[in-house]
């Protein structure tokens, strides 16, 4: 039983919430960093994690070699004119012992937890779909373990969310797939807790398209803006 | 524990494989220990992300990995590159190997050869190569740093032993 209320508009009527809305990324701006946020990418194998670090960082990416670790600098990105900052950090496997050594402490010391997986496998292999969804409630177990009362005011107010989960391979899908893949996936997760990430902060893409990759990533508000260029 | 070598297998449904002191490790705890070590000794490695970018634009010819890496402990040699193999969507196979044994990374190269072939992985000999000369100029950068800042001591000392006694 869910004792907190699912929907904002339980706890403040329209247009309360609206104006509240309104304020908070104001306060927000006031309190970011100039330091960039990190980015801790998580998923299974195969599905793109290094590619999506490339597609931000605008970046050629050649499938030459799988990742054990990888270590990358801090880099900038911009877009819509505003520039965003990432600090440096490690990009992963996607082994299962990446699990145990990776997810928690990533969970722990990065601003943003991004989790890939290909939709595509997803939809027809029932054993990748199993280790999709027990990686997510890992991730969704931790990220409530370490979540403060901040992080859950903004998240039932949809202003800033930890998480983004990346479905990728999405341009891979039949018609009939792309019909059928929100429904498909929600009925998979259905009275899970973790289904939340699912309704809220999932983007089915291809990860070679930057403009999506960039737009998803500052929908949620996960990444700070530093320098707005539209200013200069 | 001597020696550790993880390496990606050529489908994500096969388990990574782990070699402690060259044998396979089908023990899931022990292998998991192992990996976790190994992750220990991988930060802050010699070769920062622009020094990759600069080697593997001056060694294109050699296709050098992405990945390569390395670095020496007081107790133990850390090497991470790609075999010669690949999985089964072409991509070259990963390995991270941690030796306690070696001194050098060419000492570390030799028994990481030796690990790899039993499991019928090939090492990139000219990568390899190309990482002992790195990791020699380091060292001797590093000699030659140490044999500076010892003559820079000596000279301190001869002045305030000469300033001291007039």
């Amino acid at each position: 039983m869910r004792l907190l209320p699912r929907n904002i508009y339980e706890i403040l009527p329209f247009p309360m919430y609206e104006i509240f809305k309104m304020f908070v990324p104001i306060v927000l701006d006031v309190t970011t960093t100039v330091e960039g946020k990190s980015l801790g990418v998580l998923g299974m194998p195969e599905s793109g994690k290094t590619q999506l670090y490339k597609t931000l960082k605008n970046e050629k990416y050649t499938q030459e070699e799988a990742t054990s670790i990888d270590e990358y600098p801090q880099f900038d990105f911009v877009i819509k004119g505003r520039k965003f900052k990432v600090k440096s950090g490690k990009d992963i496997g996607g082994g299962e012992m990446y699990m145990q050594s990776y997810y928690e402490k990533f969970i722990k010391e990065k601003d943003v937890i991004v989790f890939v997986f290909d939709i595509k496998r997803y939809l027809e292999d029932l054993t990748y779909a199993r280790k999709v969804r027990s990686r997510l409630e890992f991730i969704w177990r931790k990220l409530m373990e370490k979540a403060g009362i901040m992080d859950y005011i903004l998240d039932i107010f949809e202003i800033k969310r930890r998480y983004i989960l990346f479905a990728s391979h999405g341009d891979q899908l039949t018609t009939e797939q792309k019909k059928n893949v929100k429904s498909e996936l929600f009925n998979s997760v259905q009275g899970k807790e973790y289904a939340e990430m699912f309704h809220n902060n999932m983007y089915i893409t291809d990860l070679r398209d930057r403009k999506n990759c960039l737009n998803y990533s500052i929908k949620q508000n996960c990444l700070d803006e530093y320098d707005s260029l539209d200013s200069k | 524990m001597n020696t550790i070598l993880w390496t990606q297998n050529e489908s994500p449904d096969i388990p990574d494989t782990i070699l402690i002191d060259g044998k396979v490790c089908n023990n899931l705890t022990d292998s998991q220990k192992a990996f976790n070590q190994l992750n220990m000794y991988n930060n802050n490695l010699t070769l920062s992300p622009h020094d990759r970018d600069k080697l593997k634009r001056k060694y294109e010819t050699l296709s050098v990995s992405r990945q390569l890496n390395f670095k020496v402990y007081s107790r133990g040699v850390y090497i991470q590159g790609c075999f010669m193999e690949t999985d089964k969507v072409g991509r070259k196979l990963p390995y991270m190997f941690l030796d306690f044994t070696s001194k050098s990374v060419e000492e570390a190269a030799k028994t990481l050869k030796c690990q790899a072939e039993k499991m019928g992985r090939n090492t990139n000999q000219e990568e390899i190569s190309l990482l002992s000369s790195i990791s020699t100029s380091y060292r001797d950068k590093k000699t030659n740093k140490n044999k500076y800042y010892i003559f820079l001591l000596i000279l301190l000392f001869i002045l305030l032993l000469y300033y001291g006694i007039v």
